[in-house]
C-alpha cells in the first residue's frame, strides 16, 4: 500500500492548471474506485446526474479517454516498490463501483477492460465488492455473464417503480415486465448480491403501491434496496413541472408516512435500515457507499466523477467533450478542488455519520 | 454674493404626487441650473429610495441664478422641494422656516386634498407669501376651473392670480418664475447685525464631518470665522462655505438672506442639531432664532440587528441618519427574545419603513423590527404616571389605575358617495365623528377623532380601497384620552416572547389572540419537536395552536460521493437559520416579529 502525499503548492497548481501531479511518497490508502459511465438511452425527468445520449462513437472516445485517465492517474499515484505497507484504520475492504448514467449500456467487455486497468494501475488483486448499476432495458444474460467473469460481484438495478404509470411519469423507458425479468436474469446468471433502486414520493403513489413493490422485489431474492424520495433537482424537467405547478409533490408528512411504513416493512423482512435510504439483509450492505459515509478515500474516474483524498475533494469536469479533450492533451480532467478544513470536516462527519444507523460516538467526533 | 433685495427663498409644497418635484425640474431647466442633457425626471430626488418609489422623502434645497427678462437683473432663487407624504410634514415645516414664500401646487384632476389643506396652514403659520399653482393641466381629466374655486375657498385671494401650468410640458412655468420674483418678498435680515444662521438640515460626510445647511438670517459669515452653536455651546472654525447647487459650490462668504452650507470639521454628530442657530464666537448674537419645535414621534418600534455583533454599528448608523432626519428618535433597549437594540420613534409607518430600508442600503444593516406601537400614558394606582413606549413594559394590571392613549384629529377629503363606507371604517376603529365640511359640490372634508393606534397600520390602505383611491387623509396629534386597554402576551413553548407582546382594546383581545396565534403557526417552521403557541392575558390563555414536529427530511440519492454538494446544502440551510432567533429552543423567523402587521381586520 502506498500513501500519497499532496503538497499544498501542488494542489494550488492543480487548481490553476486543472491538472495535478502527485508524488508517490510512502503508502497509498486508496481502496475505493468509482467509475462514471455518462451514457443513457434517454434522460429521465428527474435526473440531474451527468449523462448524455448513448452512441457508439462517443462511447469509444469515452473508453479511450477513461483508460488514459486511469493510467495517467495511476502512474502519478502509485509506486509499486512501496507495496505492502499498513492499511488505513477505517478501510477494511476494496471496492469498485460503476455508476452513471447507465453502465450496462456499454459493451460488457469494456467493463472488463476498465476493471483490469484499475487493477493493473493501482495494484489491486481482487475487489471485495465490485458493483455495476444496470438498467432493466439494457441488461442481458450475456452481459451479466461477462461481468461475473471480470470480477463483478454485485448488481444494482435501477427499477425505481413497478407501477407502469409511475415509470412513465419518471420518464423511464422500461416496463414492470422488464424490471422483474432483469432481476430474474441477474439471479440466473449466478449473482446473489443483487440490489434494487426504488423511488417513493411520486405523485399519486400510495403507501400500498410502494409496499407491494418492495414485497415483490424482495420475494425474488433481492437483498439490498435503496429507497430514495423523488427530489426536484435543479435544471431537471421535474423541477420545471413543480415550479409551474403542473406537478405537486407530496408534503413531507405524506413522505414520512410512506417512509416509515416502508421501514417497518423492511424490518419485518429482516432488512436493516443501515443508512437513511438504504436497507439490506445482514452482510449485504453496500461497502462502497459505506466508504463514502465513513469518510474513506476514493478516486473517481470518468466525467463528473468525485474524488476524496486526505483533505481534498475534487471532481472531474461535467462534460464528455472537455473530458476527452483534456486527456487527449495529456492533462487530467479534474476541477473544483476544495480543501476540507477542520470545520468542514467536522460538519461532514456529523452530517454523514448521522445518516448511518450506527451513528457515531462523541469520542469519535472529538477525535476529528 | 447677491444683493439682498435680489434674493428669493421659497419652498414648493403640495399633497403627495401633485408634481412638486417635476415643477422643480422645470424651474431648474428654465434658470439654466441644469443643462438640458443632464436633466432626468425629478432630478432633486437623488436618494436611491426616492427614485425607486417615485416620491420625495427628504426636503432638497437648491440655488438657481436667474436673469429676469422683465428687469434684466440677476436674482438668486433658493428653492426647497418638499415631500408630500403626511409622515414627512416635519420636513415641510422645517423648510418653510427658511423661506419667505411657498409655491402651493394642486393637481388639476385631483383637486384640493388633505395635505394641500395642512400645508396651506403650515405656510400661513410661517407668514409666507403663497403662490397657488394648478398643475397637470395637460391631463384629459384636468378641471382647472373647479380646482381654482376650491383653492380660493380655502386660501381666499383673487381667482385670476392662480397660475395654471403643466410641469410636464413646461407650459406657463415661466409665469411661476415671474410670480416668485414679483410676489415673494426679499429676505429682511441685516448683513451687519451679529450672525444668526438657522440650521435647517445637515448630513454626515465621511471625510469632512457634519455638513450644515443654513439659512443666514442676519449677519455675514466668512471662511476662517470661528462659529458658535447655540444649543450645544460648541466652537468650530469654518473651513468651507458654499451654495447648494446640484452639487455643492464653494464660495468665500454667505450673507443675510442667503442659503448655503458650512463645513467646520464637526466630527461629533450630536453637537450639530437641526434647528440650532449658528453665530460668531467673537461677536455672538444675543438670542438664538426660534428654531424648531421638536418633532414628536408617533409610532415606536424596536430595531434589533439580525447579527447581535452589529449593535454598535446600528447605533452609529442611527446617529448619522438622525443628522439628516431630525424627526428620528432612538434609545437603547434590550429584549429577552431579540437581545440588544434600539427603541426608535417615527412620525409614521412610511417613515419607519424608509428608515429601516436606509439602514439596510446605506449601512448594510439587516434588522428585525418589532411591531410598531404608539406611546401610552399609564396612570398607576399610587398616582405616578409612566410613559410606555413598548408593550412589554406595561406593569401588572393590579398596579394600574387607568391607561391613556393618543388621539389624533384627522381630516379625510372624499367624494361624498364614499362617506357611508368611510364612516363604517371609522366606527370599527373606535373613531368619533366631529363634523363635515364641503370642499366643493361633490366632495366633503370629514373631521374625526381617532385613536392613533387604530390608524397607523392599515387604515390608509383600507381608506383607499373603500374610496377607490379618491379619499385622502391627514392627521395630527390631538390629546391623550383614557381607554380600556389590555396587554396581550405571546408564549412559545411556555416562554414569553417579549417582542411580540401588544396592547389592545379589551373588546378585541380574542380577535387579536386568535389571529396572532394562527399567523405565527403559519410563520414558524416546523421543528424537530412539538411547538405550542399561546396568547395570554396575564396568566389566562385565550388562544392556542400546535405546530407538529417534523418527521422526515429528504432522502435523496447521493451523487457518487458528492459530499461537497450535501455539505453546501447544509451550509445553505444553516445560513437560512441565521435569520432566525432562538426563543428557548425554538427557531423563530424574523417575519414572525411583525406578523401582526399582516393580520387582516
Ligand atoms: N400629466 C402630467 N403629469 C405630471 C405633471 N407634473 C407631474 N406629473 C407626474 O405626476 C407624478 C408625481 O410627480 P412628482 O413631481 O414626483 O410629485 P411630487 O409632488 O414631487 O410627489 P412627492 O414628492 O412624493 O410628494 C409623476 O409621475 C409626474 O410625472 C404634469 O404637469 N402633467
Ligand atoms: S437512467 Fe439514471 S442516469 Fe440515466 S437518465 Fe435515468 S436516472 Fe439519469
Ligand atoms: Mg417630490
Amino acid at each position: 500500500m502506498l500513501k500519497i502525499h499532496l503538497p499544498e503548492t501542488i494542489f494550488k497548481n492543480f487548481i490553476s492548471n486543472l491538472d495535478f501531479c502527485i508524488f508517490a511518497d510512502n503508502n497509498i490508502d486508496m481502496n475505493h474506485f468509482y467509475i462514471h459511465i455518462p451514457f443513457c438511452r434517454k434522460k429521465c425527468n428527474y435526473c440531474a446526474f451527468y449523462s448524455i445520449r448513448y452512441d457508439e462513437t462517443s462511447a469509444k472516445r469515452f473508453l479511450d479517454s477513461l483508460l488514459k485517465e486511469i493510467s495517467t492517474t495511476g502512474s502519478r499515484f502509485f509506486d509499486k516498490s512501496q507495496e505492502g505497507k499498513d492499511k488505513l484504520d477505517t478501510v477494511h475492504a476494496k471496492t469498485i463501483f460503476f455508476g452513471g448514467g447507465t453502465p450496462s449500456i456499454l459493451d460488457a467487455n469494456d467493463i472488463s477492460k476498465i476493471i483490469s486497468a484499475i487493477e493493473k494501475n493501482f495494484g489491486v488483486e481482487k475487489f471485495d465488492e465490485a458493483t455495476i448499476e444496470c438498467n432493466p432495458e439494457s441488461i442481458s444474460l450475456k452481459k451479466l455473464l461477462i461481468y461475473r467473469k471480470s470480477g463483478i460481484n454485485r448488481i444494482s438495478i435501477g427499477i425505481q417503480s413497478l407501477g407502469e404509470k409511475f415509470l412513465k411519469f419518471l420518464g423511464r423507458i422500461h416496463t414492470k415486465e422488464d424490471a422483474l425479468s432483469s432481476l430474474d436474469t441477474a439471479f440466473e446468471s449466478g449473482f446473489d448480491n443483487v440490489s434494487a433502486d426504488l423511488i417513493f414520493g411520486i405523485p399519486e403513489q400510495t403507501k400500498e403501491d410502494i409496499l407491494r413493490d418492495i414485497d415483490e422485489i424482495i420475494s425474488r431474492g433481492v437483498r439490498h434496496i435503496s429507497l430514495y424520495s423523488l427530489t426536484p433537482e435543479r435544471n431537471t424537467p421535474l423541477e420545471k413541472m413543480v415550479a409551474t405547478g403542473r406537478v405537486k409533490l407530496p408534503s413531507s408528512d405524506e413522505l414520512a408516512e410512506i417512509y416509515y411504513a416502508a421501514a417497518e416493512f423492511f424490518k419485518k423482512a429482516g432488512f436493516r435500515n443501515y443508512e437513511v435510504s438504504n436497507f439490506a439483509l445482514p452482510e449485504y450492505e453496500c461497502l462502497h457507499n459505506l466508504a463514502y459515509w465513513l469518510g474513506d478515500y476514493y478516486l473517481g474516474f470518468g466525467p463528473a466523477a468525485h474524488s476524496f483524498y486526505e483533505d481534498k475533494r475534487w471532481h472531474n469536469i461535467n462534460s464528455l467533450e472537455e473530458y476527452v479533450e483534456r486527456l487527449t492533451n495529456g492533462a487530467l480532467p479534474s476541477t473544483d478542488c476544495e480543501t476540507i478544513g477542520y470545520k468542514e470536516k467536522f460538519e461532514e462527519f456529523i452530517m454523514i455519520r448521522l445518516r448511518l444507523a450506527d451513528g457515531f460516538s462523541i469520542k469519535e467526533a472529538a477525535e476529528i | 454674493m447677491t444683493i439682498q433685495k435680489n434674493i428669493r427663498n421659497f419652498s414648493i409644497i403640495a399633497h403627495i404626487d401633485h408634481g412638486k418635484s417635476t415643477l422643480a425640474d422645470r424651474l431648474l431647466e428654465l434658470t439654466g441650473a441644469v443643462p438640458q442633457d443632464k436633466m432626468v425626471e425629478q432630478i432633486l430626488d437623488d436618494m436611491e429610495l426616492e427614485r425607486e418609489r417615485g416620491i420625495t422623502i427628504k426636503a432638497h434645497a437648491v440655488k438657481m441664478d436667474y436673469k429676469n427678462p422683465a428687469d434684466g437683473k440677476t436674482y438668486e432663487l433658493n428653492l426647497i422641494d418638499t415631500p408630500g407624504h403626511v409622515d414627512f410634514s416635519y420636513e415641510v415645516s422645517r423648510s418653510l422656516a427658511a423661506c419667505e414664500g411657498a409655491i402651493l401646487v394642486v393637481d388639476a384632476s385631483q383637486g384640493v386634498e388633505a395635505q394641500t389643506v395642512s400645508n396651506i396652514y403650515l405656510a400661513l403659520e410661517n407668514d409666507l407669501e403663497i403662490i397657488p399653482v394648478i398643475n397637470k393641466i395637460d391631463l384629459p381629466t384636468a378641471r382647472p376651473d373647479d380646482v381654482a374655486e376650491q383653492i380660493v375657498e380655502i386660501l381666499g385671494g383673487d381667482i385670476d392670480d392662480i397660475i395654471k401650468i403643466s410641469a410636464r410640458s413646461g407650459e406657463n412655468v415661466e409665469k411661476v418664475l415671474s410670480a416668485i420674483i414679483e410676489k415673494i418678498p426679499p429676505p429682511k435680515g441685516s448683513a451687519d447685525a451679529p450672525l444668526r444662521a438657522l440650521i435647517f438640515d445637515s448630513f454626515y460626510d465621511k471625510y469632512r464631518g457634519v455638513v450644515l445647511y443654513v439659512r443666514i438670517v442676519d449677519g455675514t459669515l466668512k471662511v476662517g470665522d470661528k462659529i458658535l452653536l447655540f444649543a450645544s455651546n460648541m466652537e468650530f472654525e469654518v473651513d468651507e462655505l458654499g451654495y447648494l447647487k446640484l452639487e455643492l459650490e464653494r464660495c468665500s462668504e454667505l450673507t443675510a438672506g442667503e442659503v448655503g452650507y458650512i463645513m467646520a470639521n464637526i466630527k461629533d454628530i450630536r453637537k450639530a442639531r437641526v434647528g440650532d442657530t449658528v453665530t460668531l464666537s467673537k461677536s455672538p448674537a444675543k438670542e438664538p432664532l426660534p428654531g424648531y419645535h421638536e418633532a414628536k414621534p408617533m409610532v415606536f418600534s424596536g430595531f434589533y440587528p439580525s447579527n447581535p455583533d452589529e449593535f454598535e454599528d446600528l447605533r452609529s448608523a442611527l446617529q448619522k441618519l438622525q443628522l439628516n432626519d431630525a424627526s428620528l428618535h432612538f434609545e437603547p433597549e434590550s429584549s429577552a427574545a431579540l437581545g440588544f437594540g434600539f427603541r426608535c420613534g417615527f412620525l409614521g409607518m412610511l417613515h419607519m419603513e424608509i428608515t429601516q430600508e436606509r439602514l439596510f442600503r446605506e449601512f448594510g444593516l439587516n434588522l428585525i423590527a418589532t411591531v410598531p406601537n404608539v406611546k401610552y400614558a399609564v396612570y398607576l394606582s399610587d398616582g405616578e404616571v409612566l410613559w410606555i413606549e413598548r408593550p412589554s413594559d406595561l406593569p401588572e394590571p393590579t398596579k394600574i389605575d387607568h391607561i391613556e392613549e393618543p388621539i389624533v384629529s384627522a381630516e379625510i377629503i372624499t367624494p361624498h358617495e364614499f362617506i357611508g363606507g368611510i364612516m363604517e371604517l371609522v366606527k370599527n376603529r373606535r373613531g368619533e365623528y366631529i363634523a363635515t365640511e364641503y370642499v366643493d359640490p361633490n366632495r366633503v372634508m370629514l373631521k374625526l377623532h381617532i385613536p392613533l393606534a387604530e390608524i397607523i397600520f392599515d387604515f390608509f390602505d383600507k381608506l383607499k380601497t373603500i374610496s377607490r383611491g379618491y379619499a385622502s387623509l391627514d392627521y395630527e396629534f390631538l390629546e391623550y384620552r383614557p381607554a380600556d386597554l389590555i396587554k396581550l402576551d405571546v408564549l412559545v413553548n411556555g416562554d414569553m416572547v417579549d417582542a411580540l407582546s401588544m396592547i389592545v382594546h379589551s373588546e378585541e383581545t380574542y380577535f387579536w389572540g386568535q389571529k396572532i396565534v394562527s399567523k405565527l403557526k403559519e410563520l414558524i417552521p416546523r421543528q424537530l419537536f412539538e411547538v405550542i403557541i399561546q396568547a395570554s392575558i396575564g396568566k389566562r390563555v385565550i388562544s392556542r395552536a400546535r405546530i407538529a414536529p417534523l418527521r422526515k427530511d429528504v432522502t435523496a440519492k447521493c451523487y457518487g460521493g458528492d459530499i461537497t454538494r450535501k455539505r453546501k446544502l447544509l451550509e445553505k440551510q444553516k445560513a437560512g437559520k441565521k435569520r432566525m432567533k432562538m426563543v428557548g429552543s425554538v427557531e423563530i423567523p424574523q417575519e414572525a416579529f411583525f406578523a401582526v402587521l399582516k393580520i387582516e381586520r
